[in-house]
């Protein structure tokens, strides 16, 4: 009962995970289309961070530069 | 607990690595491809240019990189156009070849334009960044693997064609 158990669990198990996969280099058009950025402003979040810093001094944590396509 | 901790590391990482492909990479013998060009008048086939040194660039109208170097790639054009076993070859990926047909309206590039939306070939080549080139020699092997792009990368591409030559 108990293997059977296991067995299940582990075949449940490769399903789920196998349903994730990962985004190939080339499948990146859609997220780098400019309304995916986290910010619809590039230079008022550049300038909301700036702000930020000088303030908190502290940096960084809004992801990185560039649209998601994952270029370079 | 009903698995151990162990079986379920060893689950999880067997169906990750299922998922990792393999890269094509330097002395590896090139994948065989066979793509429409952009206008869909030509086929062109890896295999029907043994004998050739080919550069292959894979490229999309979204990667911004890659529109750097597009322009720049047409200097291999021109520098070995007086010779007939160089080719250079850019495969497009977008999934719809509009745009790169909007991208290249733009440009003037007299190389072959191959198009591939279901991104056969870039799997087959295990293309891990966006552009990516390959230099594949006379006997189909991998010689240079040029990942992204910089202004001035051509230089570098150049001379490794040249000493395939």
């Amino acid at each position: 009962m108990r293997t059977a158990l296991n067995l299940l669990f582990i075949v449940g198990l490769i399903l789920i995970v196998s349903g994730c996969t990962a985004v190939k280099p080339w499948e990146r058009g859609t997220l780098s289309k400019k309304e995916m950025a986290w910010s619809p402003d590039p230079l008022a979040s550049q300038l909301g961070e700036h702000i930020y810093f000088a303030k908190e001094a502290a940096a960084g944590g809004y992801g990185s530069a560039g649209g998601g396509c994952g270029c370079n | 607990m009903l698995i151990s901790a162990r079986t379920l590391f060893i689950t999880i990482a067997l169906v990750i690595a299922s998922q990792v492909g393999h890269a094509a990479k330097v002395g590896d013998s090139a994948p065989s491809f066979r793509a429409r060009t952009l206008d869909g008048s030509q086929t062109v086939s890896n295999d029907d240019l043994k004998g050739k040194v080919v550069f292959v660039d894979f490229w999309a109208s979204w990667c911004p990189p890659c529109l750097k170097s597009l322009p720049e790639f047409e200097q291999l054009q021109t520098s070995f156009s007086g010779r007939d076993d160089v080719v250079v070859l850019a495969i497009n990926l977008d999934e719809n070849p509009k745009d790169a047909d909007k991208f290249l309206s733009t440009l003037d590039v007299s190389y072959k334009i191959l198009t591939d939306r279901e991104g056969k070939i870039p799997e087959s080549f295990g293309v891990s960044t966006m552009p990516s080139s390959y230099i594949i020699d006379k006997n189909g092997v991998i010689r240079y693997v040029h990942k992204g792009y910089k202004s001035g990368d051509v230089n570098k591409i150049k001379s490794e064609i040249e000493q395939l030559l």
